[in-house]
């Protein structure tokens, strides 16, 4: 099996998956940061789609810019079919993992 | 690659006064990898356009693209760990130099400027390692310990440097590119391993070069000693101010 994915990068792969056709950095940046519900900083995005490109994870491809960014392109991101394989082997490892536990954990939340 | 639509935004003055500060966004685009030199400021462009300076106003706007840009400071081992790297490996020489030069010359209290010698060359041996191989524990320990070993010497040290000359001059200057570099890396990096105290920590240590027994004087560390075997050979060459 292979290894189990971070949280982060859970939440970068399960939002380029969401976004599908409109993911690249900006709308992955703001959609992360409504799922975590917290301020995300640019770089760990960046840092996490780069990371997962070199793993094989995802695949990029530059599109054409507009006015509103200087004209300068975009990069959209899309999951790769290992990522996909990743993100269920992740699933089902963690519910694996929880299948025996009390929820919520230490009793009533 | 770059594939350009057009520049519509930023030929007006109320483009200019929306979008991001120049210098930010050139710092962001000299810190960033080639392929991503258009991507990224384009993201961050379009945020700060279409919604932050909108919404916040220009200062805060600002702020937000300026925590963004050190966020993105050493985005995967790009050129700014790149550079701090070769500052620690400068830092780690001169330690050599300085300790090899101290044994020759022997001035008084030499062996002491030989042990802060040594635990510098330490101290940036371990931030080199800690930088190519983050996740080994026992390194951000080193680095952590070297730090709290030096920062109270650094600081009586930066006063001296003020006077400096020679290689007291050209070693401030490194030192000063040094620190900026590893605040910036070390501190904002979102990825960094450790704490943010282990930051701070691993800052300082990149910083050590300041100690007093490496940035003194040259003049004054060369009095006479009547110890050194190596000065008796130079002596008229080295000692005549003294």
């Amino acid at each position: 099996m292979a290894d189990i994915l971070g949280g982060f990068e859970q939440a970068v792969l399960l939002t380029v998956l969401k976004l599908g056709d409109g993911a690249y950095g900006r709308t992955i940046l703001k959609e992360v940061s409504i799922c975590l519900n917290r301020d995300v900083a640019a770089g760990a995005v960046y840092a996490t789609l780069d990371r997962l490109e070199v793993k094989g994870l995802i695949s990029s491809r530059l599109a054409l810019g507009t006015p509103a960014r200087g004209g300068r392109a975009r990069r959209y991101y899309e999951l790769a079919a290992a990522g996909m394989g990743a993100l269920n082997e992740t699933k089902a490892a963690l519910e694996n993992l929880w299948r025996h536990a009390a929820w919520p954990v230490g009793g009533d939340a | 690659m770059t594939l350009r639509y057009s520049t519509g935004a930023g030929s007006n003055s109320e483009a200019t006064s929306k979008r991001p500060p120049r210098w930010a966004e050139s710092l962001l685009i000299h810190m960033l990898k080639p392929r991503d030199r258009e991507s990224i400021p384009g993201d961050l462009f379009e945020e700060y356009w279409e919604e932050r300076a909108p919404a916040l106003g220009r200062a805060r706007a600002n702020l937000w693209y300026y925590r963004q840009v050190l966020s993105l400071a050493s985005f995967h081992g790009g050129p700014m760990k790149r550079s701090l790297m070769y500052m620690c490996f400068f830092t780690l020489a001169t330690s050599v130099c300085l300790g090899l030069t101290e044994n020759l010359l022997r001035p008084p209290l030499f062996e002491v400027r030989i042990g802060w010698a040594i635990l510098l060359g330490v101290a940036s041996l371990s931030t080199i390692l800690y930088l190519v191989l983050p996740e080994y524990r026992l390194l951000r320990i080193l680095v952590s310990l070297g730090a709290v070993l030096m920062l109270s010497p650094a600081i009586g040290a930066i006063a001296m440097t003020l006077g400096g000359e020679g290689h007291t001059l050209l070693i401030g200057a490194v030192v000063i590119l040094q620190l900026s570099l590893s605040v910036l890396t070390l501190l904002f990096v979102s990825d960094a391993p450790g704490s943010r105290l282990h930051r701070v920590l691993a800052a300082v240590m990149c910083n050590s070069i300041f100690l007093p027994g490496v940035v003194r004087r040259p003049c004054q560390s060369i009095s006479c000693s009547p110890d050194s075997p190596w000065l008796h050979s130079h002596s008229s060459r080295y000692c005549s101010a003294a």
